[in-house]
């Protein structure tokens, strides 16, 4: 649905739409709705074709005493998540109100031009009058591919300017241990959708199982209400149950700048998947509860954690620990346990393949997940490489797109 | 006003709300647009917030305010086809099927009506959409059912139609009102968003928790009710596991009402009697002791001093 609108095809495609309507932009009404459809696409919000009939519907529709009524109800068209609805108010009215916002907010994208939002709902209701058309979806393809606007275009373009400006983010690329903190919290929609995919992954196999056989108890159970006649087939399905996932991340000195991304990735694991978090360094400690809990103080929680920890690493000891206390029945056969660390551990190397063993011998999956490009040194890892299923590198965004592929 | 009773579709938002009101729900000004606006373009809604902001209860008080009958359909993981849409009513095909062998039944016409809409059982969804009478029907926590049933759900929410194999497409006889719920414990599909109108339902502002409060305890004192909801308030605040929503505010203003308070109690280990009605984990039980009830109760006090509330009936005996 993305970017249907922007399609310029559609509008010269469209009957009963005269060339100098689809041209001036300025005076339509339907095209101005079409920008800003347009500059919600670039905001990132998943506007199409039916989202922004959807808004000139309601434009038309709607008794529009004052623009506040538009703007909430073209905020529940358009918005599809919380996020989204805490930052359409702040972009409507950068849009529609330039003056007022001048100076205050910043944002990218085409902003208005001359007229005033009530002026051009006006002017719609006053075109579709005219026009005896009460059923603006008619037109939509004009308006749609009206509003694609200049950044539209641009948008088709390479990336790449002229002159050396560039519409790429100066992070994209680069290792997540150069990204400044607020950079960190970029990543929040990666790995939401990394969780999304790793559920199905998980799921796929037991889903394939539940096509069971014929449940015959089940059967005849159900052949006592039409008269001992098995009509219907009672087919087995297998309990549903999502794999059990327990992450480990390492707060040690060493991962230090690693850390609160870990800990972000742990916390979606957690939402999504309802893992269980912990954090090592040379004691263990259960987070599950702090990360799960939702608000402003997330951030700070997560600091607390990651700062309050930051010496050596005992990876073997807290890793059992783990497997001995809260882990202990939590995790077993076809389970994950995800370790976040760079490896470096001060037990004794010949622990670590012990203990990863045991996670192994349980049939529980391991997969390590380093900081580094490359598969970690240690000693004690090449050891227990073998109860290890993936060494999966998470080092920047690429990287992080490819995780499900490597799990 | 019975749900039976239909009632023509507000003009206006303005209309819409002041129906709701009267069904003892107090909208914001965007939640009667969204509603008036998803009744004029037939469009569902879908409503998430967490949970005890009043969600269920806002597609309630449509069906009274609107005079239709509510469905409700309470989702969960394993929730199919059967037991949400519709089911065929084997007992009745087989009793169908035994009369006409001992008698000298039509064996054509049996098979020709066997499957047809008369033995169906329905189920909600496709209550709502064959019933004659505009109905609301709530989808709740929609989040918590399958994909594979959310991705059956388009057809409805979209077409306002059931296909069923051995009959074709089911055309609703009327467009229900219907309202979606979730708790966001997984995110919904794209498909399934863009469907609905959305709305987040956030906790209410004090003004307007206080006048729901005052509207369903009306035999609390308003001391107690705005001394409550303020609570409450900085309540939320505070980082809790579950935070109180208005259903809690409601009980515990109820529960202060019932032991004779017509304020919040200055004594914070009585305040803490009552706290289990506001707090519904392990955890937020343990960490609330008396000297944080007494934090948050201090914003009273302060208000006293400065002469924003009176004084309470003890400060008033304690300065005599």
């Amino acid at each position: 649905m993305h970017g249907n609108g922007a399609d310029g095809s559609v509008t010269a495609g469209v009957p009963g739409v005269p060339a100098s309507e689809r041209v001036s932009r300025g005076g339509d009404p339907r095209a101005a709705v079409g920008r800003f459809a347009n500059h919600l696409r670039a905001q990132g919000f998943a506007v199409g074709f039916d989202e922004t009939g959807l808004m000139l519907r309601i434009a038309a529709e709607s008794p529009l005493s004052d623009w506040r009524t538009l703007s909430s109800l073209w905020r529940a068209a358009v918005c599809g998540n919380r996020r989204e609805w805490d930052r359409f108010p702040v972009i409507f009215d950068n849009f529609w109100f330039p003056k007022r916002t001048r100076g205050t907010v910043r944002t990218t994208g085409a902003p208005a031009k001359r007229r005033s939002l009530p002026e051009r709902v006006a002017d719609l209701h006053r075109q579709l009058e005219a026009e005896g058309d009460s059923q603006p979806g008619g037109s939509q393809a004009s308006w749609a591919g009206q509003g694609r606007g200049d950044d539209a275009a641009e948008a088709e373009q390479s990336p790449r300017a002229m002159g050396g400006a560039s519409r790429n983010d100066p992070a994209e690329g680069r290792p997540f241990a150069e990204w400044m903190p607020q950079d960190i919290e970029r990543i929040d929609a990666a790995v939401a959708a990394f969780a999304r995919r790793l559920r199905r992954i998980l799921l796929r196999r037991r889903e394939r199982a539940m096509r069971g056989e014929v449940d015959l108890r089940a059967c005849l159970r159900s052949a006592r209400n039409t008269a001992g006649e098995i009509l219907a087939l009672e087919m087995r399905r297998n309990k549903r149950r999502e794999p059990r996932i327990a992450v480990l991340v390492d707060v040690s000195r060493s991962m230090e700048r690693h850390a609160p991304l870990f800990l972000r990735m742990a916390r979606v694991f957690g939402e999504r998947c309802g893992a269980r978090v912990f954090v090592f360094h040379t004691r263990l400690a259960e987070v599950s509860g702090m990360l799960r809990r939702p608000g402003r103080k997330m951030q700070e929680r997560i600091n607390a954690v990651s700062f309050a920890f930051g010496g050596g690493t005992r990876i073997a000891s807290t890793l059992e620990e783990a497997l001995d206390g809260p882990l202990r029945g939590a995790i077993g056969h076809r389970d994950l346990l995800l370790m976040c660390s760079d490896g470096f551990d001060a037990d004794p190397p010949e622990r670590l393949p012990q203990v990863l063993s045991r996670v192994r011998a349980r049939g529980t999956d391991v997969i390590w997940l380093h900081p580094t490009k490359d598969k970690p040194a240690s000693l004690a890892l090449q050891e227990g490489a073998a109860s290890v299923r993936a060494f999966v590198p998470v080092h920047d965004m690429d990287s992080l797109a490819r995780l499900p592929a490597g799990l | 006003m019975s749900a039976s009773e239909s009632v023509a579709a507000p003009a206006s938002p303005g209309e819409l709300r002041q129906r709701l009101f009267a069904a003892d729900y107090i909208a914001d000004d965007a939640l009667a647009n969204v509603l008036w606006m998803a009744l004029r373009l037939e469009r569902p809604v879908l409503l998430e917030g967490e949970a005890g902001v009043g969600k269920t209860a806002i597609a309630a008080a449509a069906a009274r305010a609107l005079g239709r009958p509510l469905l409700r359909l309470q989702c969960y993981e394993g929730l199919d086809l059967g037991q949400a849409v519709y089911e065929w009513n084997y007992s009745r095909q087989l009793l169908e099927i035994r009369l006409a062998e001992a008698g000298d039944g039509d064996r054509g016409h049996l098979r020709e009506h066997l499957f047809t809409e008369e033995f169906l059982l329905k189920r909600p969804v496709l209550q709502a959409i064959r019933s004659p009478q505009p109905a609301v029907l709530l989808i709740d926590e929609i989040d918590r059912a399958d994909e594979a049933f959310e991705a059956f759900l388009l057809e409805t929410l979209a077409e306002y139609q059931v296909s069923i194999p051995e009959i074709g497409t089911l055309q609703a006889l009327s467009r229900p009102l219907v309202v979606l719920t979730s708790n966001s414990t997984r995110d919904l599909s794209d498909a399934l968003r863009r469907r609905c109108l959305y709305q987040f339902v956030d906790y209410p502002e004090l003004g307007r928790e206080m006048d729901i409060v005052r509207r369903l305890v009306p035999q609390a004192a308003e001391r107690l009710v705005s001394e409550a909801v303020s609570f409450v308030h900085r309540l939320r605040r505070e980082d809790l596991d579950k935070t109180p929503g208005v259903a809690e505010t409601l009980d515990w203003v109820r529960m202060l009402f019932e032991l004779g308070h017509d304020c919040v109690p200055e004594d914070a280990a009585t305040i803490l009697s009552t706290m289990s009605a506001l707090l519904k984990t392990r955890a937020d039980a343990f960490q609330m002791n008396e000297d944080q009830l007494r934090r948050l109760a201090g914003g009273r006090r302060i208000a006293e001093d400065t002469g924003v509330a009176g004084p309470s009936e003890g400060s008033r005996i304690a300065s005599v």
